[in-house]
């Protein structure tokens, strides 16, 4: 039903805020209240600050290292400063922003209310997870003062056992965080599985969850391999047991493989929840089911299981046998069937959609557009013949950036307007929200796009010296970063600010119809005032726009209520 | 809701009266459950998941087990004899048995018996004792035979870890080594390197026997140059002090020269100088060199020359280049050609070991490769950090358990569980099962190849 | 007027061409083995040892012909200076510019095999663009079409269609079964090498290559000859390395303690890229970089592939750089040549005299007395003047006439040798 048709005036005056108790920013005040919190959306919300802060960090080092590619030779910095700016740019956003960002921060504040829980099924457990990822995080920002850290976010061995810098502190860390990545995707298969209220059936789950079920099969399957692999390299640093130094026998291949079969599952753990909060935000600001709803589904899940056959395809040019090659290059290209598909069902719902181009919407977009030229470039990479010419260039870091970057963290941060009013209670300006959301489009285009050129044309990734060659594709690049950089932060800025000065957000601004727009603004405690009423998934014929950014279901009406009530009876 | 009220032990902190119902029986159903069961489920359901991690968390050791192994497995077959089966199996036959109290003490605390309940968990808890004491004494018997990971691996040190020629005794540190070049009849003063060190008897060169004679430093400890800072060694260190100090501060002190004895206690001075100027002490016993990196052109005879080693204490400050040592070698007897180096293993056998240390018993490792096996062969460290990676690893999963269950005896104790309420001890058992499952994978790998 | 001779191959310098003149003082590479002419306004003279230069007077042509690879500082008389280079020829093909021809997207490849990889990777791309054509076309259209206006709702739709869903999984199947396919055969053909090849030893070690050719010729780059398949054994000293020649389409990590191979069959002569992918520490962008920027520390000359014409130059290659490694430091050829000279006959280096002095003189740089009364420094003048024109001094008890003259018997490279090898027996 249509803004214009005429809806009752009762609809107008229904509560948006929650009547009979404080909502959970207010139930409880002080520091300890949130050191200590149980509640899943403070704890998503200490996880979020976390992130934003994570991201500054990695997009600072990621400024430098473009400053410093300005001009061949010295521009900022000498190469070993350099060296330590790419690993820690590589380490901090792998570890601390894209793999916890969505589905730590935004899943935990966002996954229980979709989903109609009153909260995680393990809250201590939940809590815990964010004290590994706090303890994690602190120690890869400290190997900074403790020596640096110069090996690559890859560690790869044997230079990560002779480099004289904290890599031991490093990969201890990042064993910190592999745990706490796991203790949440436990968390959410076990709430999934366990909290589903009446009426929600297993394809009644939004999309969003769905890839949120995925990622964390992932998250509990793959991490462990990593946490036992870091560990080991720790236990290598400190006393030389000799399982990956050649000098003593040890395969330092075999810390490739270990590291890939986590790393690579890695890498969907970092977009498939991308893939979960866009399906929600095409659906929502386009007013359509998204298309073959459980094509999609499916997808998440067999992008899934598939992950974890293809890390081989890191490593085509390490020495592996030609066999492992083929097999690995055959298992990479079934990956492209499911994303294929998703992207297809995306673009289909927009078909005779009502698209409302707000900020989620063009971040939502975005990442259409942004993703398919991710997918497509890793079509060059999975053919064999040409990732040898491919393999470690800046064509696989433009690659990996559309995926990792243009791909997941434009949909966080899609994810982050969209529901920054529900949990903050605030609306976001959103002229600045669309101007961002642009620049971080046309800013990410302009530096990663020149990339895939000088890759080609052979330029190695992780040089800090290059020939003169490539000094106008270096430039373009560094132009574009900071563009994308500025977008990034000033949207960030804009948000925060919003806090104090935003307007009061209605229970539902953007008509979705997924149980959380049901839960107040913000949530109560245990998120609900009442239980909530699962209605047909991505069903938006019952929504109103009662006024600009704010909706209502007309069946909420007294009027309406009571007449069923009459029915009832 | 009316049960809001009995929630505050179940962990959740809000302490509202606000929720979801649940027609809980125990006081420790958390206010986000429906009820017992719905929580039981849930735990029951993390648990699984946790242990699915827990085998992938161990996966990439069995992986990186069976990889050396297929690419190794003369590593195997050499370095298992370390491994007392005896030991092995009494831990194996411990862990089935906590296994089943773990498994009875749940059943005890479904039934609501508690008496039970605390004695299944207390035994579980004593065998997870033992199991990890038998570990310790395993460990610290590898310890002592230096049979241990990576550049720790050091097997030619004699049994009771009595100072020999070990790789920690080399290069900058407290003590070094002199090669000794029989061919040329001169000392090259060098470092020893733990690939070159051989202490089997069935080399040449073994019976050589040498004597550090003279010592030079040419820095003292603070780096500055020493001019003819040497004397010939003599076994009296306070003799070597003095002399020293001599030499260095030109003399001044001849005739009187206060010895240890005569000045009863050390004066400030000489404290300073006996930090400065260390003690020098002449040789150990020698020990035979030999390059190990080819074994096949050691079979054909071909391995680089023989060098002696000698090992020399010196102070603590003291960098190796800056220390000359000069030595004396008998020239060595010459011992059966190494082309069968078995032919007449008793004889040589006795007469090394005379040479090597007289009131030493033969270790371990020595015993097997006099046996059949020879020197271990490349690498043979790998099976060691293997070992010690996937049973130490396994051995923090114990520790942990022991942790664990004591919680629960005290839990147990206070009368928590209760027909409604087991789910801890239920999931407990659970971890304790897998914790004993991978021990039963590890034993058969470990201490069973054949 | 060019020089005379006639030029032992046609390659050129970066800055001198053969036959040319030089008509001021500074800086030149002029490659070995050609003849340069110098035709000098003022004049130029050698500022090295004896023996090793050049002096070259105002207004008196000459053509040189230098056959040492080496740098020969020079002066003018009017107080100009500068530098000549002489390079050997292959240092002088592989200091060309580095070929950079090729598409927009990928370099010119000189690989034989290497034309499979790179129709792959012109399909994908067409591939590529046109998805992303169709795709962005259709979201494009949809948002302007669909876009929110008063007035307009979204229209019900199928929410789903198997028959639409089966065929974009089935088309996208086909195309990754096929790009598979034959990205697997380009790949086979790309990795094995044939029977017959050029067999040629790479070691990588932190940051540096060193290639080891059959006759133990080793170099930091790498030549290979064009039209004959090239198989490079490879291992690393320490870390992983990559090695990286993306004119050949060619990419292998390097491993330590293992070895890898890589192989090429070289069609087109010239000079390329070579490159290390795999990081590798502090200087892993300067992997055997020959010559540094001294204000930014940009690499100005890496290791690169020099492809030779064909399998007879790339053996006067192996030839030369022989000829040129055999060549001893200027001491031992000099104790060499103290042997094989005869030297030895007349003098001794253990401070006896024979039939002449001894060469070991203790009181090097020092004014010595000569039989005639007048003091001469000992130094290597002297000791040259001594070798080339015995007669012009004698010390006392060792009368003139006595020692034939070796001017002309002794290459300049020998000379020095002998001056160097005498002045290192003073102590």
């Amino acid at each position: 039903m249509a803004t214009e048709e005429a809806f009752p005036e009762s609809l107008k005056t229904l509560p948006q805020a929650p009547v009979s108790e404080p909502d959970f920013l207010h139930v409880t005040k002080g520091f300890k209240s949130w050191a200590f919190t149980l509640d899943h959306k403070r704890i998503g919300m200490m996880y979020l600050f976390g992130i934003l802060f994570s991201l500054l960090l990695g997009g600072t080092f990621a400024l430098l290292i473009r400053t410093e590619l300005w001009a061949p030779g010295r521009t900022i910095v000498g190469p070993d400063t350099y060296n330590q700016f790419f690993t820690l740019h590589g380490a901090v956003m792998v570890f601390l922003v894209i793999i916890p960002g969505i589905p730590a921060a935004l899943g935990n504040i966002i996954m229980p209310i979709q989903l109609g829980a009153p909260d995680v099924a393990f809250p201590r457990l939940n809590l815990a997870s964010f004290y590994l990822w706090c303890s994690g995080a602190t120690l890869l920002i400290f190997t900074i003062p403790f020596g640096g850290l110069d090996t690559g976010w890859t560690f790869y061995t044997p230079y990560s056992l002779e480099t004289k810098t904290a890599v031991m502190v490093a990969t201890f860390g990042v064993f910190l965080l592999g745990f706490s990545s796991i203790f949440t995707g436990l968390n959410f298969l076990v709430t999934i599985h366990k909290f589903r209220p009446q009426g929600m059936g297993w394809f009644q789950l939004p999309l969003n969850i769905w890839a949120l079920y995925g990622t964390a099969v992932m998250q509990v399957l793959a991490t462990p391999v990593l946490g036992i692999t870091v560990l080991l390299l720790t236990v290598e640093r400190l006393g030389h047991i000799g399982i990956f130094d050649p000098t003593m026998g040890g395969d330092p291949v075999l810390f490739q493989h270990f590291f890939w079969f986590y790393s690579h599952p890695a890498v969907y753990i970092m977009i498939i929840p991308g893939m979960g909060v866009v399906s929600e935000l095409i659906s929502v600001y386009a007013r359509k089911p998204i298309f073959g709803y459980r094509f999609v589904a499916y997808s998440s899940l067999s992008l899934a299981l598939l992950s974890f056959l293809v890390w081989g395809h890191h490593m085509f040019v390490s020495g592996q046998s030609r066999l492992a090659n083929m097999v690995f290059s055959a298992l990479t290209f079934t990956v492209a069937i499911p994303s294929a598909i998703k992207i297809f069902n995306w673009v289909a719902t927009l078909y005779k959609a009502d698209i409302r181009l707000k900020t989620g919407m063009i971040y939502g977009l975005s990442f259409l557009l942004l993703f398919t030229i991710g997918g497509l470039t890793g079509l060059f990479l999975g053919v064999l013949s040409v990732d040898v010419h491919l393999h470690d260039t800046y064509f696989v870091v433009a690659h990996f950036h559309y995926v990792m970057m243009g791909s997941t963290l434009v949909a966080f941060l899609g994810a982050l307007h969209h529901w920054w009013p529900k949990f903050t209670g605030r609306m976001y300006n959103e002229t600045v929200g669309r101007s961002c959301a642009l620049g971080v489009f046309f800013g990410f285009n302009l530096t990663f796009l020149p990339q895939f050129v000088m890759g080609a044309r052979g330029m190695p990734r992780r040089y800090w010296d290059y020939d003169p060659q490539y000094q106008i594709f270096h430039q373009l690049s560094t132009i574009g970063a900071f563009i994308l950089g500025f977008s990034i932060f000033i949207s960030v800025v804009s948000l925060l600010t919003s806090l104090k000065r935003g307007k009061i957000a209605p229970r539902n601004p953007w008509g979705g119809s997924t149980l959380e727009w049901q839960a107040p603004t913000p949530p109560t405690l245990y998120n609900f005032e009442k239980p909530p009423i699962v209605h047909e998934l991505y069903n938006y014929d019952d929504l109103v726009e009662v006024e600009p950014d704010r909706w209502e279901r007309i069946t909420d009406a007294p009027e309406y209520q009571a007449e069923a009530k009459k029915e009832a009876h | 809701m009316s049960d809001a009220k009995h929630d505050d032990h179940g962990g959740h902190d809000h302490g509202d009266d606000h929720g979801h119902g649940h027609g809980s029986q125990s006081r420790f159903i958390q206010h986000h459950y429906d009820d017992a069961q719905h929580q039981f489920d849930s735990g029951k359901f993390g648990i699984w998941l946790f242990l699915a991690q827990e085998v992938l968390f161990f996966s990439a050791l069995f992986v990186a087990y069976v990889l050396y192994r297929v690419h190794h497995p003369e590593i195997y077959s050499y370095a298992h004899k370390w491994l007392d089966v005896k030991y092995g199996a009494t831990n194996t036959a411990v862990l089935i048995f906590s296994s089943l109290t773990a498994a009875w003490a749940v059943r005890a605390a479904q039934l609501g018996q508690r008496r039970l309940l605390i004695l299944c968990l207390a035994t579980t808890i004593v065998c997870a004792c033992a199991f990890l004491c038998i570990k310790y004494v395993e460990y610290h018997h590898k310890w002592k035979e230096q049979a241990l990971f990576g550049h720790l691996f050091d097997p030619c040190v004699t049994p009771g870890g009595e100072e020999l020629i070990t790789k920690k005794n080399h290069c900058d540190g407290t003590k070094s080594s002199v090669d000794y070049d029989m061919a040329a009849d001169k000392p090259t003063s060098g470092c020893f390197e733990i690939s070159k060190l051989d202490l089997d008897p069935n080399r040449v060169g073994i019976q050589a026997d040498c004597q550090v004679t003279e010592v030079q430093i040419s820095k003292d400890s603070k780096g500055k140059d020493v001019e003819g800072a040497s004397r010939p060694i003599t076994d009296r260190c306070d003799d070597e002090l003095v002399d020293l100090l001599e030499k260095i501060e030109g003399g001044g002190h001849a005739g009187d020269v206060p010895t240890h004895e005569t000045a009863g206690a050390e004066s400030a001075d000489e404290k300073a100088h006996h930090q400065k100027f260390p003690c020098w002490r002449p040789s150990y016993q020698p020990a035979v060199c030999q390059d190990l990196t080819d074994s096949a052109k050691r079979a054909q005879g071909q391995g680089s020359k023989p060098t002696a080693g000698i090992l020399v204490e010196y102070g603590d400050d003291e960098v190796h280049r800056d220390v000359k040592i000069k030595a004396t070698c008998k020239a060595p007897a010459t011992v059966a050609p190494v082309a069968d180096p078995m032919a007449d293993k008793a004889n040589v056998l006795a007469e090394g070991v005379k040479a090597v240390d007289p009131a030493r018993e033969i270790s371990t490792h020595e015993e097997f490769e006099l046996e059949s096996l020879g020197p271990p062969p490349e690498h043979t460290s790998m099976f060691l950090t293997i070992y010690f990676a996937m049973t130490g690893l396994h051995g923090i999963h114990v520790f942990v358990g022991i942790i664990v269950f004591i919680w629960l005896l005290r839990r147990a104790i206070r009368g928590d569980f209760t027909p409604d309420y087991f789910g801890p001890v239920d999931f407990s058992a659970l971890y304790w099962h897998i914790v004993d499952l991978i021990w039963i994978f590890l034993f058969p790998l470990l201490y069973l190849i054949h | 007027m060019p020089c005379p001779s006639t030029p032992e191959h046609s390659l050129v310098g970066p800055d001198l061409k053969p036959y040319d003149s030089v008509t001021k003082v500074g800086d030149y590479e002029v490659p070995m083995g050609e003849a340069v002419r110098f035709d000098l306004a003022t004049d130029l003279t050698n500022d090295t040892p004896a023996g090793a230069g050049i002096a070259v007077h105002a207004n008196t042509p000459v053509c040189i012909r230098f056959r040492e690879s080496a740098k020969y500082p020079v002066h003018s008389a009017s107080g100009g200076h500068g530098q000549i280079t002489v390079k050997a020829w292959y240092d002088v093909l592989a200091d060309l510019q580095i070929e950079e021809s090729g598409n927009f997207f990928l370099p010119r490849a000189v690989n034989k095999v290497a034309d499979d990889s790179d129709l792959m990777f012109m399909s994908v791309l067409a591939l590529s663009v046109f998805f992303f054509a169709a795709i962005a076309g259709c979201i494009i259209y949809f948002v302007i079409k669909y876009r929110h206006r008063p007035g307009h709702k979204a229209e019900p739709s199928a929410s789903h269609n198997d028959t639409l869903e089966i065929t974009w999984t089935v088309i996208p199947t086909l195309i990754t079964v096929f790009l598979f396919w034959y990205g697997w055969q380009s790949y086979i053909r790309v990795v094995t090498p044939p029977n017959q090849a050029v067999e040629i030893d790479v070691l990588a070690w932190q940051w540096n290559w060193q290639f080891t050719h059959q006759n133990g010729v080793t170099d930091s780059d790498l030549h290979v000859p064009a039209g004959v398949p090239v198989r490079l054994v490879m291992t690393s000293k320490d870390v992983i390395h990559s090695f990286y020649a993306p004119a050949m389409r060619v990419k292998q990590d390097v491993l330590p303690r293992r070895f890898t191979y890589a192989w090429f069959d070289a069609t087109k002569p010239g000079t390329y890229r070579l490159t290390c992918a795999e990081y590798c520490g502090t200087n892993h962008s300067q992997m055997a970089c020959l010559e540094n920027d001294k204000v930014t520390g940009a690499c100005l000359r890496r290791a690169v592939v020099v492809v030779h014409k064909d399998l007879a130059e790339y053996k006067r290659y192996l030839d030369d750089k022989l000829a040129d490694q055999m060549k001893l430091p200027p001491i031992q050829l000099g104790e060499l040549l103290y042997q094989k000279k005869g030297c030895n006959q007349c003098h001794t280096t253990d401070g006896t005299p024979r039939v002449g002095p001894t060469w070991k003189q203790p009181d090097w740089g020092k004014m010595i007395k000569m039989d005639d009364g007048q003091e001469v420094k000992m130094d290597e003048n002297y000791v040259q003047e001594s070798i080339l024109n015995p007669s012009a001094k004698a010390r006392p008890g060792f009368p003139k006439g006595t020692m034939p003259s070796f001017d002309g018997q002794l290459k300049p490279s020998e000379l020095n040798g002998l001056i160097q090898y005498i002045k290192s027996l003073k102590q």
